[in-house]
């Protein structure tokens, strides 16, 4: 007598689910994503005991230890700031400026551009690192 | 000739491997460049330095003098006195700002030229932090 062989069971994964799982990841970065446009420049942020955490910034504003401002990744001056800064505060008017100064700028290299943020209108947000 | 009507019958999945590999790339992309984190900051109540407010022309406006080493606080000139840092935060704090009106709520700085960033951003963030507007003193 023959004897019937018995049929492997045939193994298939069903994969795609996993591909609909990915494009959720992806969506979800996508909305949570801050591009970094400052990782280039060379700064070290001054420390204070009286910060608080703040929502990842809309627009942000970095003075390096050369002095160079830098505005979503391009060098510019105080007057383009308040102007850029300006037009944007007129569309939103909550808007609120991430603002990163090198600690050991002197006054009369920081203030130009404090005093440029402030009249622009936007809301001003210093950061810096939190000391405990 | 006639051809034959038979429909070819077999499955017709379309293959997707691709496009998970695609959907992972981009996962790796955004899971590298994303920032979660949330920075630490003050937000600042500061007037704009082209219209001072009135209260600072007023002899009793709270005073902080910064210089390179040294902090005075000052309530009219014959007040003025060399603080540390937390004493600048104890009489900050003591003045309840919040409950005040706003035109009671400026603290002018005014900072000497060599006053290095991280200095005037602690005694900014001190005056922030009790509630207080940083009127900056322009020449």
């Amino acid at each position: 007598m023959a004897i019937r062989r018995r049929k492997k069971p045939s193994l298939v994964l069903p994969l795609s689910s996993m591909g609909d799982i990915a494009f959720l990841l992806i969506i979800f970065f996508m909305l949570a994503s801050n591009f970094m446009k400052t990782n280039k420049v060379e700064l070290e942020k001054p420390a204070s005991p009286d910060l608080e955490q703040q929502e990842p910034p809309k627009s942000s504003v970095v003075m390096d230890k050369d002095g160079r401002i830098w505005y979503e990744g391009a060098q510019v001056q105080p007057r383009e700031v308040t102007e850029a800064l300006k037009t944007l505060a007129e569309k939103n008017r909550d808007l609120a400026v991430h603002v990163a100064i090198d600690k050991a700028l002197k006054r009369r290299d920081f203030m130009p551009l404090i005093e440029a943020i402030s009249e622009s209108g936007a809301k001003l947000i210093l950061t810096g690192e939190k000391e405990n | 000739m006639k051809r034959s009507g038979k429909k070819i019958e077999g499955d017709i999945s379309p293959d997707l491997t691709s496009f998970s590999d695609i959907a992972n790339l981009l996962i790796i992309f955004f899971i590298l460049t994303t920032s979660l984190v949330r920075p630490f900051g003050r937000p600042m109540d500061m007037p704009s330095s082209a219209k001072p407010p009135e209260q600072q022309q007023k002899s009793d406006t709270p005073t902080v003098r910064l210089t390179a080493d040294r902090i005075v606080f000052s309530e009219g000139e014959k007040k003025e006195r060399e603080v540390t840092m937390n004493e600048l935060r104890k009489e900050l704090w003591g003045r309840n700002f919040p409950q005040q009106p706003a035109e009671k709520r400026s603290v002018v700085v005014e900072t000497a030229d060599d006053v290095t960033y991280e200095r005037y951003y602690q005694v900014a963030t001190a005056i922030a932090a009790a509630g207080g507007v940083v009127a900056v003193m322009t020449e």
